[in-house]
């Protein structure tokens, strides 16, 4: 009975998650569409939520960090990274599991009753370095690749496209690009090679998704591939006790991430979703939630870390 | 039959031996430091004014998000 609360708070969260970052209801109304132009869009979302969305009440990070280190005056954005940072460190990837909105659609195709597909062992391994490069490129490509140059006598200014929002992000034609250009005329009259691009491409990343489980987060998104970098130093831990587990294994088949949990439960690729949790019969794993302490007990359990 | 395993040792503990980078980042000390370095990087990049370019392009449609530009 317990288990199938834990199952539905996250659906609950994901859900609420999916409505608070896409709060902005006026942008869904007019006609046509618009999109939400006030303060709140100083700051970022954790998730991978493109700020055209007409409901988007914040700024994406990846946008955020592409439009900084796209513009003239800077080529890195601190402010962003250090934003990134700070989710990184107090949630991690839990981010990509409860609050992400791309995340919860790929979550939603994935229950279409079909035959499911699990990606070989090796070609897994291997594409999901894919996000790690995707993340040095989304960083590396505005500063090195520049598409505009501007002359004024005092100085010489680069611009560059936000790339990864540009060619790749299926996020931002799902959620800006097809309501924005179905519901006016004008930008209709602008689609060319672009748009069918990427809509060629969310069609077969969401095409992808009814049959393997979250296909864009494993392989190709940059910013869970950021989180995944704070696995081990989030605050937001999991911990698998070996006096309990009597190594069944259930865990790892359970594991929608392909995590090898007994190995290491706290790896790039867990995204804190806690299906191990509900299916380990002996109860050896556990969420822990706070910062370390100096001296941990034998179990590996902080003493006075919050736990469920 | 399998047999449980004789390590006690949990899987998501700071590991007791191995190199000092696995330690580290098993550590308080790790957590931390990332906590400071964001602050850190929070802190220089609202001085240099790039929550403003944030804020510009947010507020705009982004042509290229949306496969247009």
């Amino acid at each position: 009975m317990k288990k199938t609360k834990i199952k539905d708070r996250r659906w609950m969260i994901q859900t609420l998650s999916a409505l608070a970052t896409n709060a902005y209801i006026p942008g869904f109304l007019s006609k046509p569409l618009s999109i939400y132009t006030g303060q709140l869009k100083n700051a970022c979302v954790p998730g991978l939520n493109c700020y055209s969305c007409p409901g988007a009440v914040g700024a994406c990070p990846i946008g955020g960090l592409q439009a900084v280190a796209g513009g003239y005056k800077h080529d890195f954005s601190f402010y962003v990274i250090g934003t990134m940072m700070v989710f990184g460190l107090f949630l991690g990837r839990v981010i990509c599991g409860f609050l992400c909105l791309f995340g919860f659609i790929q979550d939603l195709l994935y229950k279409i009753p079909t035959p499911k597909i699990k990606v070989p062992h090796k070609a897994d391994r291997v594409l999901r370095y894919l996000k790690y490069l995707i993340l040095i490129l989304v960083i590396l490509l505005p500063v090195v690749l520049i598409t505009r140059t501007i002359q004024t006598p005092a100085a010489t200014f680069k611009l560059s496209d936000p790339y990864f929002c540009k060619w790749l992000c299926p996020a931002g034609t799902l959620e800006g690009g097809i309501p924005l250009v179905s519901s006016d005329q004008h930008l209709q009259q602008t689609v060319g090679f672009l748009f069918y691009w990427k809509l060629s491409l969310l069609g077969i990343i969401l095409l992808a998704s009814v049959f393997i489980h979250r296909p864009f987060c494993k392989y190709l998104c940059p910013l869970g591939a950021f989180y995944g970098l704070f696995s081990k130093v989030s605050l937001w831990r999991m911990v698998l006790d070996q006096d309990k587990c009597i190594n069944c294994g259930k865990c790892e088949r359970a594991c929608p991430m392909n995590v090898a949990v007994r190995k290491d439960i706290n790896v790039p690729e867990c995204i804190r979703c806690g299906r191990c949790k509900k299916v380990c019969p002996t109860s050896a794993i556990r969420t822990v939630y706070g910062f370390r302490e100096r001296s941990v007990s034998d179990t590996g359990l902080p003493k006075s870390a919050s736990t469920s | 039959m399998k047999t449980p395993k004789q390590n006690t040792r949990s899987a998501g503990a700071p590991p007791r031996a191995g190199g000092f980078l696995k330690r580290f980042q098993h550590s308080l000390s790790a957590q931390v430091m990332v906590l400071l370095l964001a602050a850190g990087f929070l802190t220089l990049g609202i001085t240099r004014g790039e929550v403003l370019e944030v804020f510009k392009k947010a507020v705009k449609i982004c042509l290229e998000c949306i496969g247009l530009g």
